[in-house]
């Protein structure tokens, strides 16, 4: 557990497996890949995770008050840990039965004893993951051109002016949506008895850039499409992230989309992508009585850390113009393998996908 | 050259095939895809959007049509944009 054993107790978190270690900052996730601040996002709290964790309300069960009082990233990680570990028992002493039956003079002496004691899961690859981007890193970064900030990418767009003018007056609306929204999806995080927590709470406005780059990517790859129709079904201009612990998750989804409905917001889509081989979690949009539009993401802490803080960056680059055709390919190969790693929890393939008409 | 051209019409909302927002495909090639949208003076350029559609991240829908069908869609939009695309 050497990779994780800093989790919510030391500022400093070192991996070693070998092939890569890394040096972290108090405040930096675990596991997270050095790269700057998103510049149109604000910086994220010391340690995101906990803050965002529900508080205890009084009126709250007293084992669920108890739990959540002491529910730290470095509990959760021990849980995981304990899990997989009862998970891949099975693996183990298939390992030690092979091991004991071959003849003791075919194993080569610079041949590593197998490590019995340390099971294989996603957390346990993570420092391998990073080595990987590392070396995509070191062979491509030779074509990265520095990264343009979207503010003055408008002129590489084959989009009228009008209609960047009316889409950038219709993105700047959205913010004023958003508060009752928030306080909505604070409520369901509350009285979950399912113990999703909301995660990335700070990021739930995208920024003004970033959102102005999607909808003239939207724009110009819809030139009948009027600015309304590009902005309105931005899906993720206001978003949310639910975590749940592995065997909470899918009765975590049902429990949050019956209170998201009690509040009287509609589900209008959902993309259960736990089959893809490069992205994990189920995507869901939802739209106000008065018409504002949101996304709400619902994730394990391993299908988040992947997406969050492992191929976060892969995907930009795969959806930048300039990346290469082969690099992409190798980006895209990243992804499956970070991805192939994460457990998919129990009864999570049958959430089903949904697109209401008209939408 | 591609070895295979995957098209698809973008809808969402009241739209459909016959009447869609806008046209964009996939170009597999030996090294690689390359995704492509139709723009306004009838060029293609890359696009994000069919990656983006793929992880649930694009607010409209995508529906694969055939070449046929996507040639039809292009004589659809040079009746609504003009032939050079300046209307």
């Amino acid at each position: 557990m050497d990779s994780a054993e800093s989790l919510g107790t030391s500022p400093l978190v070192a991996y070693h497996d070998g092939t890569v270690i890394i040096g972290s900052a108090k405040g930096r996730m675990v596991g997270s890949i050095d790269r700057p601040v998103r510049p149109d996002q604000p910086d994220p709290p010391d340690r995101p995770d906990r803050s965002e964790r529900p508080k205890t309300p009084q009126d709250f069960d007293a084992k669920l008050a108890e739990r959540l009082s002491t529910l730290t990233r470095a509990s959760a990680y021990e849980r995981l840990y304990a899990r997989a570990q009862a998970q891949d028992a099975p693996f183990r002493e298939r390992l030690a039965r092979e091991e004991s039956a071959q003849p003791k003079d075919s194993l080569s002496a610079d041949k590593p004893e197998p490590d019995l004691e340390r099971p294989r899961t996603y957390w346990t690859e993570v420092p391998r993951f990073l080595a990987l981007w590392g070396r995509i890193t070191e062979k491509w970064q030779g074509q990265w051109h520095s990264e343009p900030d979207p503010a003055d990418r408008s002129h590489q767009y084959d989009v009228r002016s009008e209609r960047q003018a009316r889409a950038a007056d219709l993105v700047a609306g959205i913010p004023a949506a958003e508060p009752p929204i928030s306080e909505s999806l604070k409520s369901a995080e509350k009285e979950s008895n399912r113990r999703g927590w909301l995660v990335g709470f700070e990021h739930r406005l995208k920024g003004n850039n970033r959102l102005m780059e999607k909808v003239m990517d939207s724009l110009e790859a819809q030139p009948d499409a009027t600015p309304e129709e590009a902005v309105d079904h931005i899906p993720d201009a206001i978003r949310y992230t639910f975590c749940y612990d592995h065997d909470d998750y899918a009765p975590g989804y049902w429990d949050t989309k019956s209170r998201l409905e009690s509040s009287g917001y509609e589900m209008y889509y959902a993309k259960n992508a736990w089959s893809d081989p490069e992205y994990k979690g189920v995507n869901t949009r939802w739209i106000t009585s008065s018409g504002q539009r949101f996304e709400v993401q619902f994730h394990t802490s391993e299908s988040f850390h992947a997406k969050d803080e492992v191929t976060h960056k892969a995907y930009e680059r795969i959806r930048n113009p300039e990346t290469p055709r082969a690099e992409r390919e190798d980006l895209r190969d990243f992804q499956r393998q970070v991805t192939s790693w994460i457990p998919v929890p129990p009864l999570a393939a049958e959430i089903p996908d949904y697109k209401k008409e008209g939408f | 050259m591609p070895q295979k051209i995957t098209y698809f019409a973008i809808i969402g909302g009241a739209r459909s095939v016959s009447n869609p927002s806008g046209l964009v495909r996939r170009l597999e090639h030996d090294d690689g895809q390359e995704d492509e949208a139709l723009r306004r003076d009838f060029s293609w350029k890359f696009t994000p959007v069919i990656i983006e559609w793929e992880r649930g991240d694009f607010g409209e829908e995508l529906v694969e049509v055939s070449h046929e069908q996507a040639e039809k869609i292009i004589e659809y939009f040079r009746g609504r944009w003009g032939a050079s695309g300046g209307a």
